[in-house]
């Protein structure tokens, strides 16, 4: 069995699911974080993948993962520091617990 | 350019003190007041005096201006100055000034004397107007202004129970006779197209309108001398007068308001002559006005009721002086009259002032006290009484002479038996006033004689009273009547004269007979008649107007209150309820409808907000799982 794009598609598809659940169910906020990863990651996958498959020539599709995953450092950047500020200001750790902006 | 063209200075003078009265109260002294009234007088009567003089020179003024206009119809205004304004000008103006000098000291001390001066002086400028206009109308205006006045005078003492109503009273019965000359006025103005005297009877002399017309006229201008002149059986208001101040009666109610009717007559006489039998009509209630006056005066015991009634007899007779066709001793009578009435009255005023009482009964004995009063009292009462050569007996013999040629001999019987019983009811008064032994509850002990300003005009007067007659008497030969313009003098009789002269003396003797040597009582012997009868009880005029016209007038006033109440007020009261429902079921309509639909509009609005607003509960994580589900819903419905 040859591995084809659709392999691929599914796993990422996978991972972006199990991401989404992970960031609506954890109560942590650093698992959040890291489905979010996940979710990036998957993206990453799909864009490798099509790149791969469709345009093999260009990789256009390649550049776009190295970007993205520049954008994704940074975010962890950000999002490990507020989560380092939320638990300092309040003893807060669980994600879900946190309804200050509510309407 | 000749000074009878000034007449209209002699109204206006006085009405400018009234409007000087009536504009400052209370601010001016009295003395500054009456002062202001008697200068005003005493111009006018030397304004008089100037128009006798011209008018005696033949002169004569008529003019007429423009006073308004409507349409095609044009109002004028005028002064007619002839030899008959000219004497009751001098009549008008001396009386009210001798009335005005008197009541410096009759109405000494009254609170309300500036306002006495002002009413007068209204009454003396309205009846200037009423003499000095050429035209119906301006004269029907000033009329009625000096009906006014006269309310305003009898109703001075506003105080005493009686002055009211008899105000009231003496307006709304003269005001009765006043819708006649209204109604006449229409009537001339109709038929003739205008009011001025000269017009009127130019057109009546050329036959030129209907004389069922004229007579309706002029029996309609009668209907209003009755009221004014107080002639039967508009009368009733004149003794209630006597409610007011003496002097106002004096001026007013005895000397000159009560001859405008008979003015009225005289100036209108053509009106008269050209339908006779309207004079008889005249002459015929001015006969039983006259003797009705007389017989009531003999059982009066207020002194003035008793002057009030002889002043409605006298008139009578000035009216049977017109119903006999002689306008010309009929004012010649109003012109003695006035002076003697007048001097009577103030006389009467006198006595009241100086004995405190009116009643005869209190009274007696008042001779010694005052010696003027009754000087001057008894020159005028032997003046009325027809005593020559007193002015009363020329003018009295003037009328009947008139009555004799005319051949009216009811009219000349009953002229002398009211000249009987005028000498009889004067020569009562004079001796029970004066002359017998006071009673036990005679007031007449501390009785006083009134101060000078009161005895000078009573003895002015009293000159009057007693000369004024000769110029028309035969002595000066008929010089009223040729001043009149009366120039064929009737041929005097003897006859008649003695006769006169007789009835007036027997009617004094038999008063003489009766009070001071009491040979026989008249209340004694006619008790039936003069205490509890006809005579004491005004023959029950008032009594039949009470019942006839009081009664019923108040009784429809009270069904039309109880109508109004029952009918038209429920039925306003019915509109008012309905209108109450249905402004409380619009109230329902309103509350429950449209304000219930804004409520739930608005409580939808909320409701509404309260349910969402619970999505946003805060939780990233619910927010999140929201997205995610649209995404995948949007997924779902696009991605086929």
């Amino acid at each position: 069995m040859t591995l084809g794009l659709n392999h691929f598609l599914i796993l990422a598809a996978a991972l972006f699911c199990i991401g989404i659940f992970g960031v609506l169910t954890s109560k942590s906020a650093l698992r959040v974080v890291i489905c979010v990863e996940l979710i990036l990651n998957a993206v990453n996958l799909n864009l490798a993948a099509f790149s791969a498959y469709v345009a093999p020539k260009e990789a256009v599709g390649a550049s776009f993962v190295i970007f993205l995953m520049v954008v994704a450092a940074a975010e962890v950047g950000l999002a490990l520091a507020l989560i380092i500020t939320l638990n300092r200001t309040s003893d807060i750790s669980a994600i879900d617990s946190m309804s200050r902006m509510k309407g | 350019m000749s000074l009878l063209s000034y007449a209209w200075l002699l109204p206006v003078i006085p009405l400018v003190v009234f409007a000087i009265v009536l504009a400052t109260g209370r601010k001016l002294p009295e003395k500054v007041v009456y002062s202001l009234g008697i200068g005003a007088m005493a111009v006018v009567f030397a304004g008089s005096l100037v128009a006798l003089w011209q008018t005696s020179h033949g002169l004569e003024l008529n003019t007429s201006f423009k006073w308004l206009s409507f349409g095609a119809n044009t109002f004028n205004f005028g002064m007619l100055v002839d030899p008959l304004t000219a004497t009751m000008l001098i009549v008008v103006s001396f009386v009210s000034l001798l009335v005005q000098l008197y009541s410096i000291g009759y109405m000494h001390g009254d609170e309300r004397i500036r306002w006495f001066y002002g009413a007068i002086n209204l009454f003396s400028a309205a009846m200037l107007g009423v003499v000095l206009a050429n035209n119906w109308l301006l004269m029907y205006m000033c009329w009625e202004v000096m009906g006014l006045a006269s309310y305003l005078l009898i109703g001075f003492w506003y105080q005493n129970a009686d002055a009211p109503p008899a105000a009231m009273k003496a307006f709304l019965v003269t005001r009765f006779g006043d819708v006649g000359f209204g109604l006449a006025l229409a009537l001339m103005y109709f038929n003739f197209h205008t009011f001025n005297f000269t017009s009127v009877f130019l057109m009546t002399e050329m036959g030129a309108v209907n004389p069922t017309v004229i007579a309706a006229i002029a029996l309609l201008f009668f209907a209003g001398a009755m009221g004014k002149s107080a002639q039967f059986p508009l009368h009733v208001w004149l003794p209630d007068a006597m409610a007011g101040p003496t002097p106002g009666s004096a001026l007013i109610h005895a000397a000159t308001m009560v001859a405008a009717g008979v003015y009225l007559v005289a100036r209108s006489f053509p009106l008269y002559e050209a339908v006779p039998w309207t004079l008889l009509v005249v002459g015929t209630i001015g006969t039983i006005t006259a003797v009705m006056g007389a017989l009531i005066a003999l059982a009066q015991h207020d002194i003035k009721k008793v002057l009030a009634y002889s002043t409605i007899s006298q008139l009578g007779y000035m009216f049977l002086a017109l119903g006999t066709g002689s306008w010309v001793a009929a004012i010649f009578h109003l012109m003695t009259h006035a002076f003697f009435k007048a001097l009577l009255f103030m006389a009467a005023g006198s006595v009241i002032h100086g004995s405190g009482t009116q009643d005869l009964h209190e009274m007696g004995g008042l001779a010694k006290k005052m010696p003027w009063t009754t000087a001057t009292w008894v020159l005028g009462a032997l003046s009325l009484a027809g005593i020559p050569p007193l002015a009363g007996f020329w003018s009295k013999d003037e009328i009947l002479l008139s009555a004799l040629h005319s051949g009216n001999y009811w009219f000349l019987g009953f002229g002398l038996f009211t000249a009987l019983l005028t000498a009889f009811y004067m020569g009562r008064a004079t001796f029970l006033a004066f002359f017998v032994k006071p009673g036990p509850d005679s007031k007449a002990s501390h009785a006083h004689e009134s101060p000078w300003v009161m005895t000078a005009p009573l003895a002015t007067l009293a000159v009057l009273a007693v000369t004024a007659g000769l110029i028309g008497s035969p002595l000066a030969g008929y010089a009223f009547g040729n001043f009149m313009g009366e120039h064929e003098a009737a041929e005097p009789s003897y006859l008649l004269m003695a006769i006169a002269i007789g009835v007036a003396v027997a009617g004094i003797s038999l008063a003489w007979g009766s009070y001071i040597k009491r040979f026989f009582e008249p209340d004694g012997y006619f008790k039936s008649w003069f205490v509890t009868g006809p005579l004491s009880h005004k023959f029950w005029i008032d009594e039949v107007y009470h019942h006839g016209v009081v009664r019923p007038v108040n009784a429809i006033a009270e069904g039309a209150r109880t109508a109004d109440s029952a009918v038209i007020d429920a039925i306003v009261r019915a509109f008012g309820w309905v209108g109450l429902k249905i402004s409380a079921l619009l109230a329902v309509f309103d509350r429950k409808g449209v304000d219930g639909a804004f409520d739930a509009f608005g409580d939808g609005v909320s409701e509404t907000g309260n349910t969402v607003r619970k999505i946003q509960n805060g939780n990233v994580q619910t927010y999140l799982l929201f997205m995610v589900a649209a995404i995948v819903v949007l997924v779902a419905v696009f991605a086929r």
